[in-house]
């Protein structure tokens, strides 16, 4: 398979119950600020970033102006590969989560089974006509990976600096060892 | 529920025969080729039929959406299976079929046919016997051959490469005695069997549902077989093998086991990471390994073609992340083997006929294709592919993870796609249903 | 909810169509260059952008909420404040935003000083739960990424080397 764009956008807009996005505006400003909450989404998936909001008016940015019948929620992510490749994992792996954040959303079917839960999904994801990544062949995998190995790199350099060879190359055979998963 | 005695056979439970003959045939005049094969339902080998009594030859055969609509099945029963109708070749950049391996080059008459027959038998003379009967039966029958392929299984079920192959298999009700390992894990870490629907239609699968099928009574008993013609090139294996052991300063062994992922006869290397363990075909617990033991690949590289085709407990979770992607496999090789002592290509043809078995095409072998072993980065490995299948625009390079690590590269193409196809295996109801024009 | 202090800041914009222009956005976007040859290349700090279309915004039924009304979102992930990242797209890509979002309702231009800024403040939508998997600007990221690259090439090219042999290409390759 070629791999010239990893990243791919998914964009979700879907109406919401008023009171589900009452829920929402009271519980993210706490989850947003927990790592737990995310780090198994995370795991599962490959995200660079997502971004979660509630649209009530329109314009969004405008006090008083005109309300939309319904909340809708904007989910937008930008995860390595295909969507139908982790709906799978997040409905095996994280229900709670799924529910914690689609349960409000209309027609919502349950996280599983899993099949149900996907054609929700795909039946309320946008295209999106332009895509920009300032990175595209790397996955967010392998950007968190060069990241941690530069820093790794950097303590290397500074330590090696002055080694003879024999030990430079003991500690370069180490550097390796340690750091062989971010290659 | 059914009970499974109308699944044609070799599905659940192997055969094991060591010949078989592929046919790949079209469908030119379908009237007649329902005739045909209202003659030929009774000679078809089934689940319950193999388990009763051996036959002297088995004989299956399958459908490609294509000779299903030629045999008047009207399109909507089929339409909703993506990957089925547009057949294998259409798919070909997700699966990495490109540059030689693309579909343009493959062989003959040897892509996504009509039809594909299958004979086995454990004698060449009763294979020789059956196929001269079956290929004399097909112009009255309607329909044309296009491309045909004998196959064995080695002595001691060895693959071209000198790998011991095809004794591990997912573990589903209804299959005779698996080894335990090849189920999946509980949440309680003990192995249970795979949900029937994984590999069969109509039956529900480890996402609680039944899998898509084609409507009606083609849906019943059926599963859907994926066939790749699988050239090898022993020569440049064995050659970059022992190029990169003298490189590195190991034994060629060790370099094609940490490839593979299992020593050549079988024993895993998460079990006998230094040495091989007894051969796989005499081990009970051959499969009985989880690879949680072994988070940093040390004992079986986290890129090697085992533990990319079949993650087990890799993924974390249990190895529920994996329990959706796996395949039944029943392939066998073809052409004669490469004389042992020579490492250069001698022009003829060899290679697998790969089979595999299962409930929804997407989501088990294109998975594991495109996924695991035609890409690295959904297991951490970035832009590192499969070291034994890898294709063009791979970077061949794989690490071997250790203290320290040792790097391959510059790894060539081993194997090339030459054929194959997307096929429906029919139950009998659903051979009989098509017989009379009735899907 | 301003996300200003996070790195990289995320920017929502939904602005409503004027009448009937939805094939003339399409137009647009898909004439917009992509890849290598994007303007955005040019806004150095800018992570990811995506612009699509909303048709139409469906009510709880499936059908149209409000006919006749369509939307054009933007979204995009970029290092540094807010203002920087406009004046950025200004100077970059100034004629380029003008064609698209003159489709939009109340564009005046990205000419007129502010104007611009006001557009997308006042059709903002804020974010209200973010994932992060880096916190890296645009620069560090390539350059990790390139780090990284040169790491995997040497590992691969020394293996087998001796000692001195090792130092003399380290220094060569990464300095020091």
């Amino acid at each position: 398979m070629q791999r010239q764009q990893r990243a791919q956008a998914v964009t979700i807009i879907s109406p919401v119950h008023r009171l589900w996005a009452l829920w929402l505006r009271a519980t993210w400003p706490l989850a947003d600020r927990l790592a737990p909450v995310k780090r198994p989404l995370l795991r599962l998936s490959f995200i660079h970033f997502a971004h979660w909001s509630l649209i009530e008016r329109v314009p969004a940015g405008v006090a008083g102006a005109r309300r939309l019948a319904h909340p809708y929620v904007l989910f937008q992510s930008n995860f390595d590969d295909e969507l139908s490749a982790y709906i799978d994992a997040f409905s095996l792996v994280v229900p709670g989560r799924m529910r914690a954040m689609w349960q409000g959303v209309f027609g919502f079917p349950g996280p599983r089974p899993v099949d149900r839960f996907l054609s929700f999904i795909l039946a309320r994801t946008t295209p999106a006509q332009y895509y920009y990544c300032a990175y595209p062949e790397a996955s967010s995998t392998m950007v968190e990976a060069a990241l941690r190995l530069s820093e790794e790199h950097r303590r290397f350099a500074a330590e090696a600096a002055g080694l003879e060879d024999d030990a430079f190359a003991a500690r370069y055979a180490e550097f390796l060892t340690r750091n062989q998963l971010l290659l | 529920m059914t009970t499974l005695a109308g699944l044609q056979g070799n599905v659940l439970d192997g055969y094991r025969t060591p010949h078989a003959l592929y046919m790949f045939v079209s469908v030119t005049e379908a009237r007649v080729a329902r005739r045909w094969l209202a003659s030929r339902i009774g000679r078809v080998t089934t689940y319950g039929s193999f388990q009763a009594a051996r036959p002297a030859s088995t004989f299956n055969l399958a459908f490609g959406h294509d000779g299903l609509l030629a045999l008047g099945v009207p399109p909507i029963r089929l339409a909703h299976l993506e990957a089925f109708r547009q057949g294998m070749a259409a798919r070909a950049d997700a699966l990495g079929d490109v540059g030689p391996s693309a579909p343009a080059r493959w062989e003959l008459g040897a892509g996504d046919s009509h039809a594909l027959l299958v004979l086995t038998a454990a004698e060449r003379e009763s294979l020789a016997d059956a196929a001269s009967e079956l290929r004399d039966s097909l112009p009255e029958g309607g329909l044309t051959l296009s491309h045909e392929q004998h196959a064995y299984s080695a002595p001691e079920g060895r693959e071209h490469f000198g790998f011991q192959d095809g004794f591990s298999q997912p573990a589903v009700p209804g299959a005779s005695a698996p080894r335990i390992g090849e189920g999946t894990l509980t949440l309680w870490r003990r192995w249970r069997r795979l949900a029937l629907g994984e590999f069969v239609l109509g039956h529900r699968d480890e996402g609680g549902r039944v899998p898509a099928a084609p409507l009606g009574p083609l849906g019943d008993d059926a599963t859907f077989m994926v066939v790749r013609k699988l050239a090898q090139d022993v020569g440049a294996f064995r050659s970059y093998v022992a190029e990169a052991a003298e490189r590195l300063h190991r034994e060629p062994a060790w370099v094609a086991a940490k490839m593979l992922g299992r020593w050549q006869n079988g024993s895993s290397l998460a079990r006998y990471p230094q040495a091989p363990g007894p051969p796989a075909s005499q081990d009970p617990n051959a499969s009985r390994f989880r690879y949680g033991e072994d988070p940093h690949g040390y004992a079986c590289p986290l890129g090697a073609h085992v533990r990319r085709a079949n993650p087990r407990d890799s993924l974390g979770y249990q190895g529920r992340l994996t329990q959706r992607h796996r395949i039944i496999r029943r392939g066998m090789s073809y052409g004669a083997p490469l004389p042992a002592g020579i490492s250069v290509d001698d022009g003829v043809a060899r290679g697998l006929m790969f089979v595999a078995y299962q409930g929804a095409i997407e989501r088990q072998f294109e998975f594991i294709q495109g996924q695991w072993l035609g890409d690295g980065n959904p297991l951490r490995l970035g832009d590192d592919r499969d070291p034994i299948l890898a294709a063009e625009g791979s970077n061949g390079q794989m690490i071997i993870q250790g203290r320290p690590p040792v790097f391959l590269a510059g790894i060539p193409r081993f194997v090339t796609t030459c054929g194959g196809g997307y096929y429906l295996l029919p139950g009998i109801a659903g051979l009989r249903a098509l017989a009379d024009g009735a899907c | 909810m301003s996300r200003e202090r996070d790195t990289p800041a995320a920017l929502v914009v939904m602005a409503q169509l004027r009448e009937g222009r939805e094939q003339a956005l399409l137009d647009e976007l898909a004439a917009l260059p992509s890849g290598e040859e994007s303007p955005f290349r040019r806004v150095a700090s800018t992570h990811f952008c995506r612009w699509l279309l909303i048709p139409a915004l469906l009510g709880a039924d499936g059908e149209a909420a409000e006919p006749g009304r369509a939307y054009l979102l933007l979204t995009a992930d970029f290092d540094g404040p807010l203002a920087d990242w406009v004046a950025a797209m200004t100077r970059e890509m100034g004629p380029h935003l003008d064609r698209i979002f003159e489709h939009c309702d109340g564009y005046r231009g990205s000419g007129e000083l502010g104007a611009l800024t006001d557009f997308i403040a006042e059709r903002r939508v804020s974010v209200g739960f973010s994932i992060l998997s880096s916190r890296a600007t645009v620069a560090r990221v390539r350059s990790s990424l390139e780090l990284r690259r040169a790491l995997r090439e040497f590992a691969i090219d020394s293996q087998g080397m001796t000692p001195d042999a090792l130092r003399r290409a380290w220094s060569e390759r990464f300095g020091a």
